[in-house]
C-alpha cells in the first residue's frame, strides 16, 4: 500500500496507538497533531484532506520523525501502518539448521496451506466449538479467508504474515456465537491465538493427556484437530524448525485484557509430533462410517494380472455430505476397476460407491465395497 | 560520482550554506534533498521548535524551501525586489493554497563578480549580500510558460529573526499569502 493510500484518521489512529496522544484541542487547522509525554517538543502532525496536493509527501515527513522517534526503519513503519486496522498473525520459520539458503518449495507450500487452515479451523471453532470439523469451508469461514492477506516477509529471515482487516465482514449471525456482538475477525484471530497458547502450554506443562481429555468434555473446546493438522503443516521433519507464532491487533478495536500486544508463541520443533497425536485424540471421535458416497476417480493405481486385466487400488475424491472434499483409497476387483478407468478417462464422471469409510489421516481408506457404479454426464 | 561545479553550482551551493549557516544559529534543523539533480522539487526542509515568539498551539514546525540563487542584481522598487523564476512548474507549486505543509521561495542575491562572494580572514568568514524569503501562497495564475517575476519583499531578509518569526505565526497556523503588487503580476521577458 502506498503512503498516499493510508487514510488521514487510519494514520492517526496508528501513530495514537504507539503512546501518542491528541491536542486538547484535537484538530488545528485540519490537521491532526499528536504529542508524546516522552518527547516534549516534538509533534507529528497529519493532514485531514487526503485530497491536499502533497499528502503523501506530508505523511511521509510524519512517519519518517515517528521513525526516527522509534528508532524504526521508515519502510518498516510504513508497513505497520498500512496494516494498522487489521488483525494480523506472523510466522517465523527458524531453525538450527540453516535455512539461508531458502526453503524447500514444497515447505513454503504447507506453510501457507497451513497458514490458510489455521484461520478457517478457527472460524469455525468461533461458529461452532467443536473437536474437529468435518467440514472447514464453512461459508463464513471461507469468506474470511477470502478477505486475508499474505504480507511481505521480512529481510533476512522467513516470516508469513497473514493479515485480515478487522471490519472485513459482518459477523455471522449464528446461534449460540459466544460474543455476538464483537468482531469476527478479532474473534477467529483470537481464538487461533488462544487455541495455540493453550495447547503449548499443555506440551510444556506435560499436561497433555488431560488437556485432551479437557477439549474432549468441553461444550466450547478452542482446539480442533483441524487447528493441529493445520499446525502439524508448519513444520518440516528435514529442517526441524521452529515456529514463532506473533500477532499484531487493529488499533480500531480494544483487546481483551489478557491478550498483550508484542506476544510470541514458540512452537519448538520437537513440539510438532506431539500436536500431531492431540489431532488423532481429538479425531478419535470419530467411527467407521458405512454409507453410500459420491465421488469422482483421481489416480488409477491397480495392476495388471497375466491374462491383461486391471485391478486393485483406486484413489477417489468423495463429496461427504457435510460438505468437505476427502480423499480415499479404495481396493476395487476386475468389473469394478474396469468402471473406475472409463470415469478417470471422463473428466465429467461421476462414480457412486457404496463402503466403509475408516477414519485417519487422508487419504482414508474405503473398505467392504458393495457395489461400484458409474454416475452423471460421463456415464454415457 | 563528485563531477566539477559549474558556476550556477557554485551559487547553488553557496546558498545553501547560506541556509544551513542562518538555519543553524536559529536552533533550526535543515535537511536538504537532492542539489543540483532535482530542479523540480522542495530545495530543503526546515524544522524548527518553540519557544516561538508569540507561537501557537504547534510546538514543532516545518518550512519547506524553495532555494534559488543569483549574481544578476535585482530590479529594486524600494519595497521589493524581483526575481524571476523560470518556468511555471515551481511557481505553480509554490501558489498553491492546498498545501498541507507551508513553502516558501528564499533567493540569495550574490555580487556579480565570484570574487566578491565570499572572503575570510582569521577573524571571519563573509558571505556577501543576504537572502530574501517570500511566500507564493496564493499568487495568481500566469500563461507565460518561460516563467515568472514574482516580487520579494524587501523587509523579509532571511536571518534568524525574521525566520523564527515566519515559524512563530506557522505555529498559529497563520500561513503567509503573496502580496501581489497593485497591478497585475509582470511576466519575464
Amino acid at each position: 500500500m502506498a503512503i498516499k493510500d493510508l487514510s488521514p484518521s487510519g494514520l492517526r489512529d496508528f501513530v495514537k496507538s504507539l503512546g501518542w496522544q491528541s491536542l486538547p484541542d484535537g484538530i488545528v487547522d485540519r490537521l491532526y497533531v499528536l504529542h508524546h509525554a516522552d518527547a516534549p517538543r516534538r509533534q507529528i502532525v497529519i493532514p485531514m484532506d487526503q485530497d491536499a496536493p502533497d499528502y503523501a509527501e506530508a505523511c511521509e515527513l510524519a512517519l519518517s520523525k515517528l521513525a526516527d522517534l522509534q528508532g524504526m526503519k521508515l519502510a518498516d513503519l510504513i508497513q505497520l501502518a498500512a496494516i494498522s486496522r487489521d488483525d494480523s498473525i506472523y510466522y517465523r520459520v527458524t531453525s538450527g539448521g540453516a535455512v539461508d539458503d531458502g526453503l524447500p518449495l514444497s515447505f513454503a507450500a504447507s506453510l501457507l496451506l497451513g497458514a490458510e487452515q489455521i484461520l478457517l479451523a478457527s472460524a469455525c471453532t468461533v461458529l461452532r466449538p467443536q473437536t474437529h470439523h468435518p467440514r472447514l469451508h464453512r461459508t463464513e469461514a471461507t469468506q474470511l479467508a477470502g478477505h486475508a492477506r499474505f504480507g511481505h516477509t521480512e529481510r533476512g529471515s522467513f516470516v508469513v504474515r497473514v493479515s485480515c482487516p478487522v471490519d472485513a465482514m459482518e459477523t455471522p449471525s449464528v446461534p449460540d456465537l459466544a460474543h455476538a456482538n464483537e468482531s469476527f475477525v478479532r474473534m477467529t484471530m483470537l481464538t487461533a491465538r488462544n487455541g495455540v497458547r493453550q495447547l503449548v502450554r499443555a506440551i510444556e506443562e506435560d499436561t497433555l493427556s488431560s488437556f485432551v481429555d479437557s477439549q474432549r468434555a468441553a461444550a466450547s473446546p478452542i482446539v480442533s484437530s483441524n487447528l493441529c493438522e493445520a499446525l502439524t503443516r508448519l513444520h518440516n521433519d528435514d529442517l526441524r524448525n521452529n515456529i514463532d507464532m506473533s500477532f499484531r491487533w487493529a488499533t480500531t478495536v480494544a483487546l481483551p485484557q489478557d491478550a498483550a500486544a508484542g506476544e510470541s508463541i514458540r512452537i519448538r520443533s520437537d513440539y510438532f509430533g506431539r500436536i500431531d497425536d492431540v489431532r488423532r485424540e481429538l479425531r478419535a471421535v470419530e467411527f467407521d462410517r458405512d454409507d453410500v458416497f459420491i465421488g469422482t476417480v483421481e489416480h488409477l493405481n491397480g495392476e495388471f494380472d497375466i491374462e491383461g486385466n486391471r485391478a486393485g487400488e483406486v484413489v477417489v475424491a468423495l463429496l461427504l455430505r457435510e460438505g468437505e472434499i476427502i480423499k480415499a483409497r479404495v481396493v476395487l476387483d476386475q468389473e469394478q476397476y474396469a468402471r473406475a478407468v472409463a470415469a478417470h478417462l471422463d473428466d465429467r464422471a461421476l462414480v457412486r460407491i457404496a463402503g466403509r469409510l475408516c477414519p485417519g489421516r487422508q487419504p482414508r481408506t474405503l473398505t467392504n465395497v458393495t457395489s461400484f457404479i458409474l454416475i452423471g454426464p460421463g456415464r454415457g | 560520482m563528485a563531477t566539477a561545479l559549474t558556476a550556477v553550482n557554485r551559487e547553488s551551493e553557496l546558498s545553501y550554506a547560506y541556509l544551513h549557516a542562518i538555519a543553524s544559529h536559529a536552533g533550526v534543523n535543515c535537511k536538504t534533498s537532492n542539489r543540483h539533480d532535482d530542479n523540480a522539487g522542495i530545495d530543503a526542509m526546515l524544522t524548527g521548535w518553540e519557544p516561538f515568539p508569540n507561537g501557537g498551539s504547534l510546538t514543532e514546525v516545518d518550512i519547506k524551501v524553495q532555494l534559488k540563487a543569483s549574481i544578476k542584481p535585482p530590479f529594486d522598487d524600494g519595497d521589493s525586489l524581483s526575481y524571476f523564476l523560470s518556468g511555471t512548474q515551481q511557481y505553480d507549486d509554490l501558489r498553491r493554497e492546498t498545501h498541507a505543509s507551508p513553502r516558501i521561495l528564499a533567493v540569495l542575491f550574490l555580487p556579480p563578480k565570484a570574487e566578491d562572494w565570499l572572503t575570510h580572514s582569521h577573524e571571519q568568514l563573509v558571505l556577501r549580500k543576504c537572502a530574501y524569503w517570500v511566500s507564493l501562497r496564493g499568487a495568481p495564475p500566469t500563461d507565460n510558460h518561460a516563467g515568472v517575476t514574482v516580487k520579494i519583499p524587501k523587509h523579509q531578509v532571511f536571518d534568524g529573526t525574521g525566520l523564527m518569526k515566519l515559524m512563530a505565526s506557522i505555529s498559529r497556523r497563520e500561513i503567509p499569502a503573496y502580496q501581489a503588487p497593485a497591478h497585475r503580476v509582470p511576466h519575464g521577458d
